[in-house]
């Protein structure tokens, strides 16, 4: 007799259970971590706690390990070419742009140029200052945004260009 | 009994004047009412610091007694500064010797206020000139230093402090601080449940547990100490056999052998079934070191009987043996590159592994710092960590996802514990191929030694070939040689193996004594005697609370329980379950029961119980007056209770009258103005 599925679960008296567990997720896409980690962005490399969306998705971007930043550091210093580089741009920075705006932590400021800045709101700033207060919490991210200091937006743009 | 207060005196020297207090104390019960703030709880306190015991109150660096002691008095709606305060106290051990102590509190004179000075004799009833010591009190030596107040008190107590362990491992005694909440309750924080204000800064563990235990001089302590002292024993031994047992496989290595059968945990019985042998490689074979030896030694006797022969004899085999050689090198070439790419690849398993673990080091450490900043509050994401957004108040995941997944997503601390065991699951992983990898080392380093060997042998051989066919040959004479020195290392090694093994038998008997020890330790710590006192504990409890009214359940659900012989009801604490009330009457209950129990039982208790304003807040006049009957027979047993009270006097001077109470009213101030006529004894 040919063994089909349904001959071999015939033999099986028990009914199959189906549970749905939760999904592991990994941390930067937890809101807590990227959000925190934008107010830094903002508060350490901001000029004025202001940035430009695309620097905060280059700087979002690389610092989430720590061959990256290095990897940054080094094309900040001239050592290495900006093409060694592959920064994605993550849709899920923006949807923590979004919650934090709804938050009123951060706000939008339409240039008249037509591009996008965000900006720290003076919640924005407490909420910023209390995450470097505590001197546990992300201590290699503050690190690496301490090293790239206040950083122009047209580095940023040169090092996303190639043209570095 | 242990202690018997018999006299007090503050005395504060001020600007106008001095001022003071006096207590004189009897056996049984007595009571001392005064008006709110006038000083009485002041002098419960000061009694404490005359013992030097004022730590309980707290670490701080200087006297913890009021204002009134400290800076400035009230007097007559006044406040006057004070230039000096001390304290007296005159009490008497158990073998009615008497000695009175002094300190001072306050004051700019050159006197340490660490100081006591102790007079051997009844200083403040009958004056007189009396031999005196002084003793420090909060040195660090205290406890252990020949001229510290604590040791002159333990020894005054008849006090022994048993040894406890603190958070940190460390074995110090147990500080009299800790156990003085059974004896003293005090005004404001003491009544908040038994125990309440015990220190916890001397870290001690399970300090509340211990206190009681020596106070009932319960002999479960004696035991956990001991199975304590003997899980360290065992671990050491632990530690020592795999110690040995280490350095037992170093030794093999370094001849390119393993031990087989050695147990990598203590074992009772020595040897084992199987004793532990040495292995080694001989070519493909695998041979005990004993019979590897064996057969070495017949070779080289069959050699030996054989006469060298000459090269030109042995040259026809030799060119044969050089054609079975090549082949020979070449076959074990093969195996051992064979063998050497499964070991890489196992070591690339082994850095896969461990790039997974760093990932997962990295991803805990996030998570934790999530964690980290919702405990510090610092999280910027309040709204959405409460499951809503904060624009629409949708509900929304704790995810950067898109929100339309249905998936529901494991919250941060269940990340953290998934990451854990999956960092445990790899780390089981790696430890099993790197000793999978450790064999298979082993095998190359033999599979290499002998294409070593092989290229030597050939050599010998064609050297024989081409040399003077009369001279001898170089072949036999190298495996005469070879085979000699071979046996030689063997033997030694094997030697070495016995003496080292024989370390075992030692550990193995260690180790049989040891868990002999543990069985007899093993089961409840708590012995016949021990239970008998608790059982006694609990019925007096549920006599006195009925007595004093408690109705937050029927009194004979209370029992004592056995982890940490306080109160409780069906497994529960009670503090959070009942009345405010209630919970005072059963500090009073427990603390009194402790008192009786000292009448029938052999304990540590010092027969003195201080109660600083029991009648707080809520609690009913009838529990108040039957407090006081019970506290009332420590008169006959050679106890004494100290009870210190602000109840209106109109209402309480009935006391007066009774003559099991020594009663003592203030109908002002207890601290005041010294004159001629200050003396309400």
């Amino acid at each position: 007799m040919p063994e089909t599925i349904e001959h071999l679960l015939s033999g099986i008296s028990a009914d199959f259970v189906f549970k749905a567990r939760p999904t592991s997720l990994p941390p930067e896409l937890r809101p807590d971590w990227r959000i925190s980690v934008l107010l830094l962005i903002l508060k350490i490399t901001g000029r004025a706690g202001k940035a430009s969306l695309k620097k905060l998705h280059v700087l979002g971007w690389v610092i989430r390990h720590q061959s990256q930043r290095d990897a940054f550091l080094q094309v900040l210093a001239g050592d290495v070419p900006a093409d060694s580089l592959m920064i994605r741009f993550d849709p899920a920075l923006n949807r923590a742009v979004e919650f934090a705006v709804g938050s009123k932590l951060l706000a939008f400021e339409r240039l008249s140029s037509g591009g996008l800045n965000i900006v720290l709101t003076a919640s924005g700033k407490d909420a910023a200052a209390r995450i470097v207060e505590h001197q546990d919490c992300l201590v290699s991210e503050k690190a690496f945004l301490h090293e790239v200091g206040k950083i122009s937006e047209a580095r940023v743009e040169s090092i996303l260009t190639w043209k570095d | 009994m242990r202690i018997r207060l018999r006299h007090l005196k503050l005395h504060v020297a001020t600007v106008a004047g001095p001022f003071g207090a006096e207590l004189s104390f009897k056996e049984g019960l007595n009571v001392i009412r005064a008006d709110n703030s006038s000083g009485k709880s002041t002098c419960m306190k000061a009694i404490v610091y005359a013992l030097g015991l004022e730590r309980m109150f707290g670490p701080g660096n200087h006297p913890p007694l009021p204002p009134a002691m400290m800076t400035l008095i009230e007097d007559d709606q006044q406040e006057t500064p004070v230039i000096e305060s001390s304290v007296y106290l005159e009490f008497e051990n158990h073998e009615g010797r008497i000695v009175t102590v002094h300190r001072k509190v306050a004051g700019t004179s050159e006197r340490d206020w660490r100081l006591i000075t102790v007079w051997e004799g009844a200083a403040l009833t009958n004056p007189g000139q009396y031999p005196s010591r002084e003793l420090y009190a909060r040195d660090p030596g205290s406890a252990t230093r020949e001229d510290g107040f604590h040791t002159f008190l333990e020894k005054f107590l008849g006090w022994s402090m048993p040894e406890v362990v603190r958070f940190n491992g460390e074995i110090v005694p147990l500080y009299m601080e800790a156990v003085l909440p059974l004896i003293y309750v005090e005004q404001k924080f003491g009544w908040a449940a038994i125990q309440a204000t015990t220190p916890k800064y001397f870290q001690i563990r399970e300090v509340e547990k211990r206190a009681i235990e020596f106070i009932l001089n319960l002999d479960a302590y004696k035991r956990e100490l001991e199975k304590q002292k003997l899980a360290q024993d065992i671990a050491a031994l632990e530690e020592k056999w795999s110690d040995l047992a280490s350095q037992c496989d170093l030794m093999a290595a370094t001849e390119g052998a393993s031990i087989r059968s050695l147990p990598k945990h203590p074992t009772v019985e020595w040897p084992p079934q199987v004793a532990p042998y040495v292995e080694r490689y001989s070519g493909p074979r695998t041979l005990s070191l004993n019979n590897s030896i064996t057969e070495d030694q017949a070779e080289l006797l069959r050699l030996e009987n054989e006469a060298i022969p000459a090269a030109e004899q042995v040259s026809a085999e030799l060119t044969v043996k050089l054609r079975k050689l090549r082949e020979a090198l070449d076959e074990n070439e093969v195996i051992a590159s064979d063998a050497a790419a499964d070991l890489e690849f196992d070591g690339g398993e082994v850095r896969s592994i461990d790039a997974r673990l760093d990932a997962i080091a990295d991803d805990l450490h996030k998570n934790q710092d999530i964690l980290r900043l919702r405990r510090y509050g610092a999280s910027p994401n309040q709204h959405q960590g409460q499951g809503s957004c904060p624009t629409c108040h949708q509900s929304v995941t704790d995810s950067l996802l898109s929100q339309t997944l249905e998936q529901q997503v494991m919250t941060v601390e269940e990340n953290v514990e998934y990451l854990n065991s999956q960092r445990k699951t790899f780390e089981h992983m790696k430890e099993n191929i790197e000793r999978a990898l450790q064999g298979k080392r082993l095998r190359l380093e033999a599979l290499e030694k002998r294409s070593s060997e092989l290229r030597s042998e050939m050599r010998t051989a064609k050297q024989t070939l081409v040399s003077d066919g009369r001279a001898p040959s170089a072949v036999a004479i190298r495996q005469r040689v070879v085979l000699e020195e071979r046996i030689d290392k063997l033997t030694r090694l094997s030697e070495r193996f016995s003496a080292k093994v024989a370390g075992f038998a030692e550990l193995s008997a260690s180790w049989r004594e040891l868990q002999a020890q543990k069985m007899e330790l093993s089961g409840e710590n708590l012995t016949a005697t021990d239970k008998k006192k608790l059982a006694r504990l609990q019925a007096l409890l549920i006599k006195m609370e009925s007595e004093f009214g408690f109705d937050s359940f029927p009194p004979d659900n209370l029992a004592i329980s056995s982890q940490n012989y306080l109160p409780n009801r069906a497994g529960f604490d009670l503090v959070y379950d009942v009345s405010a009330s209630d919970n005072i009457r059963t500090t009073a209950a427990y603390l009194l029961a402790l008192l009786e129990i000292s009448r029938e039982f052999p304990t540590n208790h010092l027969g003195l119980l201080i109660l600083d304003e029991p009648r707080q807040q809520s609690l009913s006049w009838n529990t108040f007056k039957q407090v006081f009957e019970r506290a009332k027979s420590s008169g006959g047993a050679d106890q004494q209770v100290i009870i210190a009270t602000s109840e209106e006097q109109a209402r309480i001077d009935y006391l007066a009258n009774d003559p099991e109470i020594h009663f003592i009213n203030f109908s002002g101030k207890v601290i005041r103005r010294i004159t001629a006529q200050t003396s309400e004894l």
